[in-house]
């Protein structure tokens, strides 16, 4: 079962590469934690009983990365780049292509040959590598801001998943700083999205190439 | 357990002491009052703390608080610390009870943060030489250079001050750089930083290795100290300071990267081949001449100081590296008394170098100036200003009874007893040639002090600022007067002192009992007082001729004050042997009004170049900003192209690391 889930997570991340539209990749980022916050529960359940830790980092899980963010940036979406045409810096048949090969990269060479000395029991970990690597990808293939959040978000997601699956979650209060982290840090991102369309009158970052000294 | 409640309590006065002036900041004078007494209070504790550890037979530990997992501030105070603690804590307490009033002049600034940085900069120092743990060292070791960095840069508001607080900031930091590499390179797997644990790992190291972390150390702490041609920042730092800090940070923080190498080298590392002690020598060799060269040449007091501080640390380097020497021959007698002549000059040049400073300040608290060109006369109106800068000068000259005298004394027997060795022809005349340029620096120095005390004391005033000058306020001058009475008393019982030095390699390094060391230091002060009471008493018997007081016949011209011999003039003659060294740029400009022969002026002018800066710093500087300016090509500005950058990285890092 927690295959299954790993294997949505990954694709989900794999999906995110090749579609165009901002709104399917918030949907698709929601579903990817929900496929998270699912491993969580699953894992705590597979360790006996009700386990309180997996249960409050699930629930977090849905409550912060299924429900909050992305009902934050969808609306984002709506209210600032109804329409506006912005170009990928990757063709997204090319990007899928790339990802494809991050993802064979982290399952064939990453985790068995360098990571060995990590037991896992599931291919968890490989699915967390390669969203921390897709995330990285996706950064640089789009040039809208609000991409860039996306990507923070899906690369996150990646290593909060390979927390969970090396050491079955750390210390709660760690948990806590994490969550506390992302949502912070996202609510900033987002107030400067807000400073960069008011100064550029667009979200394209190429807009802020000039601003090197 | 007493230390530890009195550390404890060392430490609540210094941090009163920084906090305090802040809550009466308003009234600026019970700020700076506060600041200075806490500051003075804690000093005091502190010297009291350093006399229980170096008289204490073992080491004392404590724990004071942890402040990461797996790190604590732990504090060792063995004899080499407690040394050094007194010494802190001397200048400290001095230079605080000047403070409270010399520090008036600065009256419209905010002398509650001058308060708070000083008294965080004195406890830092004293954390410096006390933990046992290198992260808390490098911890305490940058709160040192900061919060000194802060004092430096007090009168911000000149341009030549926040010049010279980039400079300082910039060179320390670099030698902070070496000095972590030198620890990171002892780090064990695990990850303890305790003194103890380097110094297993250290003892297994190959010699590379060994030879790597030691030129690490030699720099970065020779960065510190300022020891050529590491010191560009020192004789500008120095004089950007308000001179009682000048005083602490040439008297005392410049001894931390002494300390900080004793530690490192001698306590840590372990000895080393014989090189690494020759390397030392002739570091210290060069930094004393080309200090003491330097100085000549300065016409501002506390750049001159600043110039002999480098003299002096070269001197105190000499004598720790004739000790490496010592110990890398495995006679670890003579490496001791070494050693212990090193940390001897450590005390007497903070109190003959901190009496110098603060006698400077008295001197621009009454003048408003520096420059000793602008001076002179100052002994008819200061006098008792005169004399104490006398004993300093004196004592920093090497001159007897004074202290600066019994310390080189000591080192010329270490020197010519690595020369009996017979080693090899190159130690035995390396040797020789060392004493005899540690006789030149001795000789320089004192005409650089006759130069010093001459022109801004003697004959008359050149300005009328000199001729209005008055006496300081009688508390200034007896807070620096128990400084030249330890001039005198360190110098006629220079045995007793280094028969109690040489106790503290004995606890780093072990080895044989150190037999009693004897001087006639105190014979000859007796004889010298005797004579002279002889003849001053044989004169009121025999009653000599009348004195006749006249003005000075001088050909019928009235005497004035342009007729006197100037700075310049003086070491003329020294700037010109040192020629290839300093490279003087001399012009002579003459200006007349009608013919070549009535009313003309001439104009001369001579500036000496700094080599260091035209051949070592200017190139480097150009060289750095010309690539810096190549690889700036990759600053595109594009977000995705950065990010591009991250990921290859990461990319590489995946399939190189394995």
């Amino acid at each position: 079962m927690i295959n299954i889930l790993g294997n949505i997570f990954l694709v989900t991340g794999l999906l995110m590469l090749s579609g165009r539209k901002m709104k399917t990749a918030i949907i698709l980022l929601a579903m990817q934690s929900l496929s998270l916050s699912m491993i969580a529960f699953f894992s705590g359940y597979a360790l006996g009983g009700l386990n309180w830790h997996m249960f409050i980092i699930g629930s977090l899980t849905i409550l912060v990365k299924v429900i909050a963010l992305p009902v934050l940036l969808y609306r984002l979406v709506n209210e600032l780049n109804p329409n506006e045409p912005i170009g990928l810096s990757v063709k997204s048949l090319l990007s899928f292509s790339v990802g494809i090969v991050l993802v064979l990269f982290s399952y064939s060479y990453v985790v068995p040959e360098f990571l060995s000395s990590i037991h896992v029991d599931s291919y968890l970990l490989s699915a967390a590598l390669s969203s921390i690597l897709l995330g990285c990808f996706y950064m640089i293939s789009r040039s809208c801001v609000l991409d860039q959040i996306i990507g923070i978000i899906l690369m996150e997601n990646g290593l909060f998943l390979s927390s969970l699956a090396i050491t079955g979650g750390m210390p709660l209060i760690v948990e806590l700083g994490i969550f506390f982290d992302i949502l912070v840090g996202v609510l900033v991102m987002v107030g400067i999205t807000y400073q960069i369309k008011n100064s550029c009158q667009s979200l394209d970052i190429k807009n802020l190439n000039r601003l090197r000294g | 357990m007493i230390t530890y409640k009195l550390f404890i309590l060392l430490f609540l006065l210094y941090t009163l002491g920084a906090v305090s002036p802040f809550i009466t900041r308003h009234n600026r004078w019970m700020a700076l009052k506060l600041g200075c007494l806490f500051g003075a209070g804690g000093s005091l504790l502190g010297l009291w703390i350093g006399i229980i550890g170096l008289t204490s037979a073992g080491e004392i530990t404590f724990n004071i608080a942890n402040i990461l997992p797996g790190v604590s501030i732990g504090i060792a105070l063995d004899k080499l610390s407690a040394f050094f603690m007194i010494t802190i804590s001397l200048v400290a307490l001095v230079t605080c009870l000047y403070s409270i009033k010399y520090m008036k002049i600065y009256s419209k600034e905010n002398l509650a943060w001058w308060s708070f940085c000083l008294n965080l900069f004195i406890l830092a120092m004293i954390f410096v030489v006390t933990v046992n743990n290198a992260l808390t060292f490098l911890f305490f070791w940058e709160v040192m250079t900061i919060s000194s960095y802060f004092l430096v840069t007090y009168s911000f508001q000149r341009e030549f001050v926040r010049k010279a607080g980039f400079i300082y900031i910039v060179m320390t930091h670099i030698g902070t750089v070496f000095i972590a590499t030198a620890f990171f390179l002892m780090l064990s797997p695990s990850g303890d930083w305790n003194f103890t644990s380097l110094a297993e790992i250290a003892g297994t190291l190959p010699p590379a290795t060994k030879n790597l972390i030691f030129i690490c150390a030699l720099m970065g702490f020779g960065t510190k100290a300022g020891a050529v041609p590491l010191h560009i920042w020192l004789p500008r730092a120095h004089p950007a300071a308000p001179t009682p800090v000048s005083a602490i940070m040439s008297g005392v923080m410049l001894k931390t990267a002494i300390y900080g190498l004793i530690r490192l080298i001698i306590d840590i590392l372990g000895i080393g081949p014989s090189w690494w002690g020759g390397l030392v020598v002739v570091v210290g060799l060069v930094s004393a001449l080309i200090g003491v060269i330097s100085a000549l040449m300065e016409h501002d007091l506390k750049r001159l100081l600043a110039f002999h501080s480098v003299e002096n640390i070269g001197i105190i380097l000499m004598g720790i590296g004739t000790s490496l020497v010592f110990y890398s021959w495995n006679m670890s007698v003579p490496a001791a008394i070494a050693l212990a002549v090193g940390l001897f000059h450590v005390l007497n040049h903070a109190i003959f170098k901190s009496l110098l400073f603060l006698s400077t300040a008295s001197v621009y608290y009454a003048t408003g100036t520096k420059d000793i060109d602008q001076l002179g006369g100052l002994i008819k109106k200061m006098p008792y200003t005169a004399v104490l800068f006398l004993i300093g000068a004196i004592s920093i000259s090497a001159i007897p009874p004074f202290n600066g005298f019994a310390s080189e004394y000591q080192l010329y027997l270490s020197m010519l007893t690595v020369s009996y060795q017979d080693v090899s022809a190159i130690w035995s005349v390396g040797a020789i040639v060392t004493c005899a340029g540690l006789a030149l620096t001795g000789a320089l120095a004192a005409a650089c002090f006759v130069k010093a005390f001459g022109i801004s004391f003697l004959a008359l005033p050149r300005t009328q600022r000199a001729a209005e000058a008055q006496e300081v306020p009688k508390s200034m001058i007896y807070t620096i007067a128990p400084l030249a009475f330890l001039c005198l008393l360190l110098g006629i019982s220079s045995p007793q002192v280094m028969n109690i030095l040489t106790d503290i390699p004995l606890q780093l390094a072990g080895g044989p009992q150190i037999p009693a060391i004897q001087t006639y230091n105190l014979n000859l002060f007796l004889a010298l007082g005797i004579i002279v009471i002889v003849l001053v008493g044989l004169t009121k018997i025999m009653g000599g001729r009348p004195v006749r007081k006249t003005e000075t016949w001088c050909c019928g011209i009235e005497i004035n004050s342009a007729m006197e011999y100037t700075a310049a003039s003086f070491s003329q003659p020294i700037r010109r042997v040192y020629r290839p060294l300093l490279r003087p740029h001399r012009s002579v400009k003459k200006e007349f009004y009608s013919l070549p022969f009535f009313k003309y002026k001439i104009i001369f002018e001579e500036e000496v170049r700094s080599g260091l800066k035209d051949f070592i710093y200017q190139p480097l500087r150009a060289n750095i900003i010309y690539i810096s300016k190549k690889w700036q090509i990759i600053q595109s500005g594009n977000i995705n192209l950065y990010l591009v950058y991250i990921f290859l990285t990461l990319i590489a890092l995946l399939i190189w690391a394995h």
